[in-house]
């Protein structure tokens, strides 16, 4: 008996086999980016290296601290708990598209989107490492209650929301500070 | 942490996914929302040789109400779940348990069915599932049968080899849930959680976290009715407790199996208040 | 940005930040170039073995194998790594690079495997048969000590290391004389500073000078530089190390690693490029750890809690083997009486060697041991002697007046402790207005239901701004800013920022003007690195100390072009005022630093040699900060679960350049202690096996459970350097242990004792204490 991909089924196939490459395709803050990824890379891996995008950090690597968010069709997604080939065909947007995902189409002062703005203005990040996945995160969160008619989340929706990011350096007060800033 | 090598295939469709997995049985895993399956990869603890990618399937979302069940596909995540009128209205106590699961993004692509095959000591959904008496759909490659929870999340059991769940069947219990939990840290894992779910004069009673698997708690659940609306007293809710374990008390280093099973009690009571509350603003 | 000058004392936002929040911020992991060889480290997973077999012969002939080595593959005269402050009679137990014969904890490195990438490096790794043969282990000090112990240095007798004593006055008289003795033995438990980036660095050569780069995710990059000279043997002039922006240190990233020399050797061995990157579940046993040790304390007080004499002694649980930094056992216990006079005082400091991760400095060394021990001891002896708890620590604290004060003390790192300032009474009034200490019995005779509330307070005292002479380096770039190079790398704290902001109000400069940058061993110059809270002290003193200079060279230079004399050039408002007389009357000429620059080259002056200026600031002493830190927990009686409501704290740090910085230093410094005393814990089992292993084991703080923060400024400038400042980066996670615990205990109530030492007080251990003391009550224990 044969499986769907050829092999006999019980016969171990070496490593080598079972890296052999899928072409995927995806587009990443606007760009297509194109290759042949094993089926095993990670999306944060193919994000960084294939894609050169800076902004997907990888912290834990284990889906529990959020810095490596970025938004697949839309939707918010832990880069590293996804395979590249599962983005084949998909939409992904990482912290340089935050305007979009903020819905704002004019670009704020100096580069700086409306929620940048006010990270920076609160003091919302130091050494930065998790800032860029926070910020895709929240983006989306705030555009989703705005689409929902729920443009005010109150104090315990943005907790709960922020429960899947670790920061280590802020202490957290001045992140909440940053994201009721926008909602007022 | 990167995951050892494996095959990929993209499954268009049950029927296909169920081949491959039947193919492939041990040595294939399937991958709907990841958020458990994909920490077990990178960290290497899963070496399946095949992972089958159900994300495409059409028709695997949908939530449907029928006359008697809530029928949820395997692709139904559990944000989708907690906001669904549907869930809310017909299975309050199974939204009642998601809206302590994980996180908002962690629920955006983690699956219900996931989560209840997953089947995590401690975790919320599997007891809820026990203790309302859910069903699954398995789909085999020669047959489809449809299973209650307990054949599949008892203590000692497992999913079966070669087999797809497509759907899970919550009973339809129009009425109030209740649900209370205590973790090490808020929004982390639970240690103890407790559902209550009243359906006229059925009332039903998960409890996870106290034994390795959930428990279904039918003589918890006849002293929280008895005493409705005002909470009972702990020591019966911890007698009760006592009659409805089933198997090993489950501990680990950071909560030990006493701690747990002391706590439980104080769980119950205040899924029950949460209930009357619920109750009362319904 | 603004034209205005950015002055000391203003809340200025950062200038890291558009880069950073745009995702251009450059970590280590950014420079990984395609063709650089992945490098993975094959660890031990015992805690105490003997290596009897290394079997490559499965991976031996892979083609995607670029390189093995081992201990048998390196260099008979490599060194081992340092260990800084040791006394004469420390043992010589420095890790070694890859473990020789014997591994002396769970993920030691015993094999580097490279590859071409981290997947296929993961996958050779695993088929390296390691054959080991279990040793007994010892996990932890009690057991380090016991007569019969397993040695994890058979040849240096014992598993005690390391050993400081203090003395002043007369403890045992002042112990006789007591009318009251309060004494405890706390548990400090294992943590570690787990910072959001993990570690990770790369060795490549630079083509045309043949030189060895080092990028390294380190906070001392010129110690590093050093360090891998001296344990390698490559001349430093043929080194290079650079630290780019690093993503969080708290002390993980003070220390010189195995993995540092380990890509420094392979790229020499096998002549490619290569790098690694620590992933997170690595990280739990290769990164160092912190704060493990065991505190035994008396007080000795008199009828009226005026504490007459203190005794501590201590067992540290060092790991295996010494990580950089040697003297947080020291520091706990030479800081001990904090802000109290205690004219009596006597300790010891012991560190022992467990089969465990080595444990090197984290944030706040050992003050947050000493602040918790010493607030719980007060605490305790208010309730004995029944005093008020905020007028017990009132009547012990140094007054005003009594600064400089010897304390009589002095320890390795520190030299002898003496407070340069502080007004301690002020930070007592202060944080308990803000906590709202006199209207607390109403807030707590209001909890309703199952929840108790509790407040505790606590007092730090910390060293501050030492480390060394710190240089700066600050020169004119060809488009006429002034470029600082300085010794303190950007390690989240908003160095550039608060640099920048120092030497521009210092010059009365545009904020534009000025540049910061670090981290570069061929441009900044050798200096310590970052730690123990010295940054700003240090880098901005030495940065004003070459702004002075520099502009002396500057004065000078433009004289020579104007053909008069020096002190004809004056400084002002960013610019170079020439006066000359002649006999029609004086006139002023003013230059840009820019036109000098011009006006200089075109006369052959060599501008860009003689505006290079690099100068000192010479420590002179060690400035210490100080605080007063105010809890209030909820307690739930059911769950046991606690919540930190709301946190006050009065912070003393002289001279504050950026308040809004400073504030951020504060609550991220709490936060992390919250961390440590209700969440954080790094388990093992009995025979020495990891248990914490990712961050569903090793817990950290989330949003939900930060407090609501009350922050003031007391500002006390230290006399001992021209800005009058002092350290902030580590007293708001030094002081959160004490309050939060002492709030608990007040929850718990003066009935219920509570375990002594850090916890963490999770639901479990708060309803076991519940349980023990309870008698009769209606909770099911």
């Amino acid at each position: 008996m044969t499986d769907a991909l050829g092999m006999m089924a019980g016969l171990r196939v070496t490593d080598a086999l079972l890296d052999a490459p899928l072409d995927i395709s995806m587009t990443v803050d606007g760009a297509t980016v194109a290759a042949g990824v094993r089926p095993r890379y990670l999306l944060s891996d193919f994000l960084r290296e294939q894609a050169g995008v800076g902004g997907v950090h990888v912290a834990c690597g284990h889906g529990v601290c959020g810095a490596c968010t970025v938004a697949v069709d839309g939707t918010p997604v832990r880069a590293c708990l996804m395979l590249a080939v599962q983005a084949d065909g998909a939409v992904v947007q990482t912290v340089a598209s935050l305007s979009e995902l903020e819905g704002d189409t004019a670009p704020g002062k100096d580069g700086l989107t409306r929620l940048q703005a006010a990270f920076r203005q609160h003091h919302a990040l130091q050494c930065g490492y998790c800032t860029p996945g926070l910020l895709v995160s929240t983006a989306l969160f705030l555009s989703e209650h705005k689409a929902q008619g729920r443009p005010c989340p109150g104090r315990a929706e943005i907790l709960d929301h922020l429960n899947g990011h670790l920061c280590r350096c802020t202490g957290y007060a001045n992140i909440i500070a940053a994201i009721e800033s926008v909602l007022a | 942490m990167k995951p050892a090598p494996f095959h990929y295939a993209r499954a268009s469709s049950e029927t296909e996914a169920v081949r491959l997995l039947a193919a492939r049985g041990t040595e294939a895993r399937l991958l709907a929302g990841g958020q458990s399956l994909m920490p077990l990869l990178t960290r290497r603890i899963e070496r399946p040789q095949l992972i089958i990618d159900i994300n495409r399937i059409e028709g695997l979302d949908r939530i449907e109400i029928l006359p008697t069940q809530v029928r949820m596909g395997a692709l139904v995540r559990q944000e989708q779940a907690l906001r669904s009128c549907i869930v809310r209205e017909y299975a309050a106590g199974v939204a009642q348990a998601l809206a302590w699961v994980a996180n908002p993004v962690v629920r955006r692509r983690g699956t219900v069915i996931g989560n209840l095959v997953t089947n995590s000591p401690g975790a919320e959904l599997p007891a809820v599932a026990l203790a309302l008496g859910a069903e699954f759909e398995v789909h085999y490659p020669d047959r489809n049968e449809t299973v209650p929870a307990a054949a599949l999340l008892g203590a000692g059991r497992s999913v079966p080899l070669g087999a797809m769940i497509t759907h899970v069947l919550w009973p339809r219990r129009p009425g109030p849930a209740g649900f209370y939990e205590i973790a090490r840290r808020e929004g982390h894992a639970p240690v103890v959680s407790v559902m209550v779910s009243k359906c006229q004069d059925d009332w039903r009673v998960a409890v996870s976290g106290v034994c390795a698997g959930g428990l279904a708690c039918p003589t918890v659940a006849r002293v929280i009715a008895r005493k409705f609306p005002h909470p009972p007293e702990l020591r019966s809710l911890a007698g009760a407790l006592q009659a409805d374990l089933s198997g090993p008390l489950y501990g680990d280093v950071h909560s030990s199996a006493r701690y747990r099973l002391e706590v439980a009690p104080v769980i119950s009571r205040r899924a029950a208040q949460h209930l009357a509350q619920q109750a009362a603003s319904a | 940005m603004s034209q205005a000058t950015e002055k000391f004392g203003q809340r200025m936002r950062r200038r890291e930040d558009p880069s950073l929040l745009t995702g251009k911020g450059v970590y280590l992991a950014d420079l990984i170039r395609p063709g650089m060889a992945a490098m993975r480290v094959i660890r031990s997973p015992l805690a105490h073995a003997r290596i009897k077999r290394i079997d490559v012969s499965a991976i031996v002939h892979d083609p995607n194998c670029l390189g093995f080595m081992s201990a048998a593959d390196l260099p008979t005269a490599l060194g081992v790594l340092p260990a800084m402050d040791l006394v004469e009679t420390s043992l010589p137990v420095q890790q070694r690079v890859l473990a020789q014969d014997t591994v002396r904890f769970a993920g030691e490195p015993v094999a580097v495997v490279l590859a071409r990438d981290e997947y296929f490096a993961e996958d050779l790794a695993e088929r390296v048969i390691v054959e080991y043969e279990p040793l007994p282990s010892v996990m932890n000090v009690r057991a380090g000590i016991e007569a019969h112990a397993p040695l994890l240095y058979p040849e240096q007798g014992s598993n005690i290391v390391h050993e400081t004593t203090q003395r002043v006055g007369d403890p045992d008289g002042a112990f006789a004389a007591a009318a009251v003795i309060i004494e405890e033995t706390f548990a400090f438990r294992r943590l570690m500073g787990s910072p959001m980036e993990t570690r990770g660095a790369m060795a490549t050569l630079e083509p045309d000078s043949a030189r060895y780069v080092v990028h390294s995710s380190t906070q001392i990059p010129q110690v590093l530089r050093t360090e891998l000279s001296r344990i390698t043997g490559v001349p430093l002039e043929h080194l290079r190390v650079v630290a780019p922006r690093i993503g969080g240190g708290f002390g993980c990233k003070e220390a010189v690693y195995p993995e540092e020399v380990l890509l420094l050797l392979a790229l020499q061995r096998f002549k490619i490029p290569v790098y690694w990157i620590e992933d997170r579940a690595e990280s739990f046993s290769a990164t160092v750890h912190g704060r493990e040790e065991s505190m035994h304390v008396r007080a000795a007080l008199d009828a009226e809690g005026i504490v007459t004499a203190l005794e501590a002694d201590c067992l540290a649980d060092i790991g295996a083997a010494y990580a950089l930094f040697t003297n947080t056992p020291s520091a706990a216990v030479a800081m001990l009486r904090g802000p109290y006079r205690i004219p009596h005082f006597r300790s010891r400091a012991r560190s022992v060697v467990t089969n465990k991760t080595p444990l090197n400095v984290y944030r706040g060394a050992g003050y947050p041991q000493a602040t918790l021990a010493m607030e719980r001891l007060m605490d305790r002896a208010a309730a004995e002697l029944g005093i008020d708890r905020a007028e017990i620590r009132r009547r012990n604290l140094l007054q005003p007046e009594a600064f400089p004060v010897e304390r009589g003390v002095a320890y390795p790192g520190c030299g002898p402790v003496v407070y340069d300032s502080g007004n301690f009474p002020a930070l007592l009034d202060s944080t308990l207005e803000a906590i709202g200490y006199q209207g607390f019995p109403v807030r707590r005779a209001q909890a309703t239901g199952e929840v108790s509330l509790g407040l505790g307070l606590s007092f730090v005292v910390e060293m501050t701004s030492g480390g060394g002479v710190e240089p700066a380096r600050l020169r004119l770039t060809p488009n006429g800013r002034l470029q600082l190079l300085s010794g303190i790398t950007a390690i989240g704290q908003g160095s550039e920022t608060t640099l920048a902001q120092i030497l521009s109000d210092h010059l009365g400069l545009p904020a534009d003007m000025v540049e910061v940058l670090a981290g570069d061993t061929d441009d900044s110059p050798n200096a310590p690195g970052t730690f123990a809270s010295r940054g700003a002290t240090m880098g901005g003193n030495a940065a004003c100390n070459a702004g002075d200079a520099f502009i002396l060279q500057a004065r000078k230079l433009t004289a020579e072009l104007k053909g008069v004399n020096v002190d004809d050039i004056a400084w002002k408002n960013g610019l170079l005022a020439a006066r000359s007389s002649t006999a029609e009357g004086s006139s002023v000429q003013e230059l840009t630093l820019m036109s000098l620059m011009l006006e200089a080259e075109a006369r052959g002056l060599n501008p860009a040699q003689r505006l290079d200026v690099t100068a000192r600031f010479d420590d002179s002493g060690t400035g210490f900060a100080s605080a007063c830190h105010a809890a209030v927990v909820s307690l739930d009686r059911g769950t046991g679960a606690i919540r930190v409501l709301d946190y006050a704290v009065t912070h003393d740090c002289g001279r504050v350049a950026n308040p809004l910085l400073v504030d951020g230093q504060i609550m991220g410094g709490v936060v992390q202690g919250l961390g440590g005393c209700l969440f954080e814990a790094l388990e093992y089992t009995d025979l020495g096996v990891p248990l914490s292993k990712s961050y569903m084991d090793y817990i950290l703080p989330t949003a939900a459970t930060a407090p609501r923060f009350i922050l003031r400024h007391i500002e006390t400038p230290s006399p001992l350097n021209p800005l009058g400042m002092k350290g902030a980066g580590e007293a708001g996670c030094s002081g959160a242990a004490g309050a939060i615990v002492n709030a608990i205990a007040d929850a718990l109530g003066n009935e219920i004792p509570l375990p002594g030492g850090s916890g963490p007080f999770t639901p479990a251990l708060i309803h076991e204490i519940l349980c023990n003391a309870s008698l009769k009550d209606a909770s099911p224990c």
